[in-house]
């Protein structure tokens, strides 16, 4: 009731203003930075609704009733000052104001001109936007994650599929893959997850410049394009408790929306071209935005068909209904991904390859203000993803036996040695996705932002899955093999949560700000509110405390969670082929191979989500034009996902000698192997130090320069499960086939990476120039408990399994129990002091118009690095190639003004 | 305006970086050089037979690791062999003469084959001043080897029409002593890159000859076949061999492998990966060994099984490059050079050279060096088919 008297109120005053003779005055002038008038600045008295615009000599001039007023002055591209006032009727009052440059225009590139030296929120984290995107000549996301520190420089393009990581640096594939899928990518407030991808399998060799697929990690950050954000948000620290269902951390995307131009954007280099067209139309306070984007990517110039297409589109709109009480935007988007590998010519192999993706995705989000104090957000989304992945090569195997048998029994099989092979792997990755959320702002002798809210998220695949003739499958490696198979039986997963957060701060956040949060998530199948995968409370604290105006602490506390993905708990299965007759002869009709199946499904019911606790504390200064900030961290990931559980395999093979009647069939042999599934074995302890040094625009230099510098170690370990030989190993004493298993060996990776960073921002000659040098200072890694050389016990060949109590383990145990590493495996690697040199340089031509330019590598430095842990001498060459690109781009409305 | 200037210097650095020099090789041959090899003899052999300790008569080769060359040139009565005109490089030096039946029986009364060889490994060759070199060897007596491989084909065949078709290695053992030998429990395995161990090879693969001591003799001048798979490959791989008649077959069990039944199957006694025992198309060595008990010496972290170098009979390595002689992986104790020099999938094969007859039996040279001892053959060929005509 007391707020509607309130607009009540101020309804009947506004009324009256056209009533009442106003006699109060206040007055000025307004100037830029360097004291020259600015005009056409607006200035309002906010609580009364008047206001005027500064003339061409930078003078203003408001009549108003006397009394406390807000007075707002804002500038197209200056920061906006607010300041109370109190007018009154005998003095007209006179207020001069300098306006300082937030942001400009080169051509199109918005520059920001200054970034706060003391940051304003209480996580870590890093903020770009899409000036410094356009600066870089970012293709996709991928590109912009480079100015994130601690990130290793790469050349920016599209022939590689990409993944993100935040603070950890993982040498171990299992690790790297769990922290790229912990790392959460969320586009316009929605999660992109790849929890549905099913691509399993799609590889054909090893070599490195193939197309991957994405399955168990990261999505390919290459869907997302460049051109079209607004802001990329990076947190590295503990992020709000709206947010799950991760564990590295968040790369929030925010998409441009309500743009009022058209601009054309074109962009080369050798390996890619991108062509962008955006813009947006306004009409009765709605927007309409649209984006298109198509990029064009050669992996290897001299060989055709062998690129990446993408063709992308979005449509934003967004409308401010009852007087902005409600703000509603829908946003769908649209990618089409080619990923492809022609034939080549003189490929013995014959090999063709795609992996073509068919996005759509749709966002609605909105939002209500209920009372000045009282918000309402909702948001309903569903993204699909249709994968198709084709592999289709010339499969030559030793010869060998085949079988199409899909249940366990036995069949008569045949033998093949060389045959083409056709494999797809169509994926529909599914989820949709809803949050509520209910916002309360309080003043409790405290100011209080009170969130509620609720998230459902269900994410499924029903493709078609992998499609092939069973008799011609797409690789046959030893007698474990695998079948055609459907997606249609796979149960969705569902993420149901439920998060609190009250953001508390004293009056005026003079001493400090605290964030307070409490998120439940439980993991399920199907039903939501189930929790097989498991359920987890997640506190979540942040503190800034303001040390005087010039200084702050902030504390951080975190816990967060990571669901496992479908492709973990719904793997392909297992066909044990085995060959219980195998007679080969050169004549056809006397060949003769009799095959049994078993099927082993490789699902591990028991995986649970992976568990992260975070903690930071980072101390910010600023000591006049100089912002200083150190941030240590010291992260624990829990339960991280790993095909490490070894299931050992035992059958017997028979004869039949009255064949194909089976009844009077014999054990003549036995066989025995091993295969893995997926657990929660993997831990990671990631610490590290961050610090950053930034400048305001010196005086002199007219340059900003600014120093990061990321120190990370992390150490991934597996827990609850043991390193096996590879084979069944012989002793003597033993007799045995015994597969001995040891405590793992793990790995310590550790880096410092320093940026610096010098811009020149000339805003009157409408250029910007970076020049970035990154230092490796050192990037090492080594092994630990090398020394651990005892077997914890074995496998023998009927697949039971021995543990060696302490003292047999400590005894006398035949050498085949011992594992002992060459003297080469104990070295740390460690690559030094390792610089490259990059320039960017953009530069209006006329308005609204620029070109830039950038070189990377610019002094061709390929410093050779000698390998250590090899045992012959290698080496490898650092840094990425010398390269360089150009982008021009214009605004449509500026060209024919 | 002014404000360029501070983006000038950098351009000139790009400009500047995008040239860069290369130097312009001169060819060393101003600076060739004369090797004069003095070969001497402590034994009481070359002491009995000519009253000095200069051996005359004996086989000098010399072989350039960089150009993949080689010489050779026999004593003269002061015992010196003289290559000249040689470009400075890495050398390896073989030497070795046969002991003939009548100057056996001259010294020792009695015949009992015997080479006197020695061999200097990837020695540098390289005087500014003098251009000549001298370098004298003292000669071993060794007892030449008894059963050897005689050929070995992993190059694999030509795409005909499969590409990348190896199932149809073979290794041919020969007996090259005048006594028949058994193969029974006689093991071949393969050795794995990247070891320095002194006394130990370790194997990726290793199959042992089935018998009970005496089941599958082998006469003097005679050959076994080991086929990757015995069966006829020519109808799968046109231009391929026929290896259906082969005398033994690596038959991996439980791996998804084929089993032609009629013939005899190697017993597995270390198989790391594949489906078959392959031998490299590229680069391997593989040695022929009499091990008592193969699993003695257990296994490496690799999962690699040890097994000890002085039970090696017959070792051969090969390389695609043959002038990577430091990527060896068998000691001049067993293998001192290396054959090859293929590209993959040629059809070729290595075999080991004829040296002379004795008794109408070829006897094969065996200098425990297979730069010398082995040459490359167009095709494979099943059986030591040496052409009198062509002896070299």
């Amino acid at each position: 009731m007391y707020y509607i008297k309130k607009i009540l109120l101020v309804l009947l005053f506004s009324i009256q203003i056209y009533a009442v003779n106003y006699s109060a005055v206040i007055k000025g002038k307004i100037v830029d930075e360097k004291g020259k008038p600015l005009a056409g600045a607006n200035i309002l008295l906010k609580n009364k609704s008047v206001g005027t615009v500064s003339d061409k000599d930078g003078y203003y001039y408001i009549k108003s009733r006397e009394g406390k007023d807000t007075l707002e002055i804002t500038f197209i591209g200056y920061k906006k000052i607010t300041e109370i006032v109190r007018l009154n009727n005998k003095f007209p009052m006179v207020k001069n104001y300098k306006m300082v440059l937030e942001y400009f225009q080169i051509g199109g590139i918005t520059v920001v001109a200054e970034k706060e030296l003391l940051q304003s929120y209480s996580e870590s984290k890093t903020i770009i936007n899409s000036g410094e995107i356009e600066h870089m000549q970012a293709s996709s996301l991928s590109d912009v994650m480079q100015l994130v520190p601690g990130q290793k420089f790469e050349n920016s393009g599209l022939q590689s599929k990409k993944q993100a990581s935040i603070r950890t640096k993982a040498s171990d594939n299992a690790a790297e893959k769990n922290v790229s899928f912990g790392t959460q990518i969320i586009l316009d407030g929605v999660p992109v997850s790849n929890n549905a991808n099913m691509q399993i399998d799609t590889r054909t060799t090893t070599s490195s410049g193939e197309l991957l697929t994405t399955e168990n990690s990261g999505i390919d950050l290459r869907q997302i394009p460049a051109d079209n954000i607004e802001e990329v948000e990076v947190i590295r620290g503990v992020p709000s408790s709206k947010y799950g269902d991760l564990t590295s951390g968040i790369v929030k995307v925010k998409t441009k929306s309500e743009r009022k131009y058209h601009r054309m954007k074109y962009k080369y280099n050798f390996k890619n071209q991108e062509i962008n067209f955006g813009g947006g139309f306004k009409f009765f306070k709605q927007h309409l935005n649209y984006n298109f984007n198509y990029a064009h990517s050669v992996r290897d110039i001299r060989v055709p068909d062998k690129n990446y297409s993408r063709v992308a589109g979005q449509l934003t709109f967004t409308n401010h209904l009852f007087k902005n009480k409600i703000r509603m935007s829908n946003k769908a988007y649209y990618t089409r991904s080619f990923d492809e590998h022609g034939l080549r010519e003189g490929d013995l192999m014959l090999t063709e390859k795609y992996n073509r993706d068919y996005i759509l995705r749709l966002i609605h989000n909105s939002k209500y203000i209920i009372t000045k104090n009282q918000k309402l957000d909702f948001t309903y989304s569903f993204f699909s993803n249709n994968q198709n992945s084709f592999v289709k090569r010339l499969v030559t195997v030793d010869n060998t036996y085949i079988t199409d048998m899909m249940t366990n029994g036995t069949k008569e099989g045949e033998y093949i040695q060389h045959y083409l092979s056709e494999l797809n792997v169509k994926g529909r990755a599914c989820n949709s996705y809803t949050n509520v959320e209910y916002t309360n702002f309080m003043e409790h002798f405290l100011d209080h932002k009170i969130s509620f809210g609720m998230t459902l998220k269900n994410e499924f695949n029903d493709g078609d899955g992998r499609i092939y003739d069973a008799n011609r499958p797409p690789r046959i490696n030893d007698n474990k093999r695998e079948r055609p198979r459907k997606y249609d039986d796979i149960p969705a997963l569902t993420t149901s949560s439920l998060y609190f957060e009250n953001r508390i701060q004293d009056k005026n956040k003079k001493y400090y700000q605290l964030n307070l949060g409490l998120r439940y998530d439980s993991y399920g199948q199907d039903n939501f509110f189930t929790n097989n995968h498991g359920k987890f409370f997640s506190p979540r604290i942040n503190l800034s405390l303001f040390l005087g105006e010039n200084a702050q602490l902030r504390i951080g506390y975190g816990e967060t969670s990571k669901s496992p993905s479908l492709s973990m708990l719904y793997p392909n299965k297992l066909y044990f082929d085995v060959d219980d007759i195998n007679e080969y002869n050169d004549v056809d009709s006397l060949r003769k191979v009799i095959v049994s199946t078993y099927v082993y499904d490789k699902r591990n019911s028991d995986l649970k989500a992976s568990k992260q606790i975070k903690r930071e504390i980072s101390l910010d200064q600023k000591i006049n034009n100089v912002g200083l900030s150190i941030t240590g961290y010291y992260n624990n990931t829990y339960n991280g996902f790993a095909s490490s559980k070894i299931i050992p395999i035992f059958q017997y093979k028979y004869d039949y000698p009255n064949w194909p009647d089976t009844s009077n069939k014999f054990i003549k042999d036995s066989v025995f192997t091993t295969f893995s599934i997926y657990e929660n074995s993997l831990s990671t302890i990631s610490k590290g130090l961050e610090m950053s040094i930034q400048t305001k625009k010196l005086k002199f230099f007219d340059m900003k320069l600014r120093v990061e510098a990321a120190y990370n170690n992390t150490y991934s370990y597996r827990k609850n499960t043991y390193e096996y030989a590879s084979i069944f190993r012989v002793d003597n004493t033993y007799g045995d086939n015994i597969k001995p298993f040891w405590n793992p060996i793990n790995m310590v990776s550790e880096d410092l990476i320093v940026n610096y960073n010098v811009d020149f921002m000339l805003k009157e000659l409408g250029a910007w120039v970076t020049i970035i040098a990154q230092q490796v200072v050192f990037e090492k890694d080594w092994y630990v408990n090398l020394d651990d050389s005892l077997a914890i016990g074995y496998i023998n060949d009927h697949g039971e399994t021995t543990i060696f109590s302490p003292s047999e383990r400590n005894g006398n145990i035949g050498s085949i129990f011992k594992r002992v590493k060459p003297s080469y495996v104990y070295e740390v690697e460690n690559r030094k002091n390792i610089w490259i040199f990059n320039l960017r340089v953009s530069k209006s031509i006329f308005k609204g118009s620029e070109v830039s330019f950038y070189v990377n590598n610019i002094f061709n430095s390929h410093p050779l690095y000698r390998r250590k842990r090899t045992p012959t001498e290698s080496y490898t060459k650092e840094n990425p190639d010398l390269y360089f690109g150009i982008e021009f781009s214009t605004k449509i409305n500026e060209l024919f003004k | 305006m002014k404000k360029n200037k501070k983006i000038i210097p950098l351009f000139f650095i790009i400009i500047v970086a995008f040239f860069s020099c290369e130097e312009d090789i001169i060819k060393p041959d101003s600076m060739r050089i004369t090797l004069r090899v003095e070969v001497i003899d402590t034994s009481i052999f070359t002491k009995t037979l000519s009253g000095d300790s200069l051996v005359s008569n004996a086989n000098v080769y010399i072989n350039s690791i960089s150009y993949s060359q080689q010489k050779e040139a026999l004593t003269d009565s002061n015992g010196v062999a003289v290559f000249e005109n040689l470009l400075p490089d890495n050398y390896s030096i073989t030497i070795s003469k046969n002991i003939s039946k009548e100057d056996a029986m001259k010294v020792n009364g009695n015949y009992v084959r015997w080479i006197m060889s020695n061999q200097i490994q990837d020695t540098m060759l390289f005087d500014i001043i003098d251009k000549e070199i001298e370098i004298r060897i003292i000669l071993k007596l060794i007892k030449p080897g008894t059963l050897i491989f005689s050929e070995i084909y992993y190059n694999g065949s030509p795409a005909n029409p499969i590409p990348y078709y190896f199932h149809d290695q073979f290794t041919e053992i020969y007996n090259n002593s005048s006594e028949t030998i058994y193969l029974d429990s006689l093991m071949i395995a393969d050795v794995d890159y990247g070891h320095k161990d002194e006394d130990v090879i370790h194997s990726i693969h290793s199959y042992m000859f089935p018998g009970d001591g005496t089941t599958y003799p082998i006469a003097p001048g005679e050959y076994v076949i080991v086929a990757q798979d015995a069966i006829n490959h020519s109808e799968i791989n046109p231009g391929s061999v026929d290896l259906h008649n082969a005398d033994f077959e690596y038959y991996v069990k439980d791996h998804g492998d084929v089993d032609n039944p009629d013939i005899t199957n190697m017993i597995q006694i270390q198989h790391k990966y594949g489906i078959d025992f392959l031998y490299s198309v590229m680069n391997d060595a593989i040695v022929l060994m009499k091990v008592k008990d193969p699993f003695a010496l257990g296994y490496d972290t690799f999962d690699c099984l040890l097994l000890p170098k002085s039970a090696v009979i017959d070792g051969v390595e090969y390389r695609e490059k043959l002038s990577e002689m430091d990527k060896k992986r068998l000691d001049a104790t067993i293998d001192g050079g290396i054959t090859g020099g293929l590209e993959m999938y040629q059809g070729k094969s290595i075999e080991r050279k004829f040296e002379r007859f004795e008794d109408d039996r070829a006897i094969l040279m065996d200098n425990n060096n297979s730069s010398i001892d082995f040459h490359v053959l167009d095709t494979a060929t099943i059986g030591y088919n040496y052409d009198v005509n062509k002896i070299e």
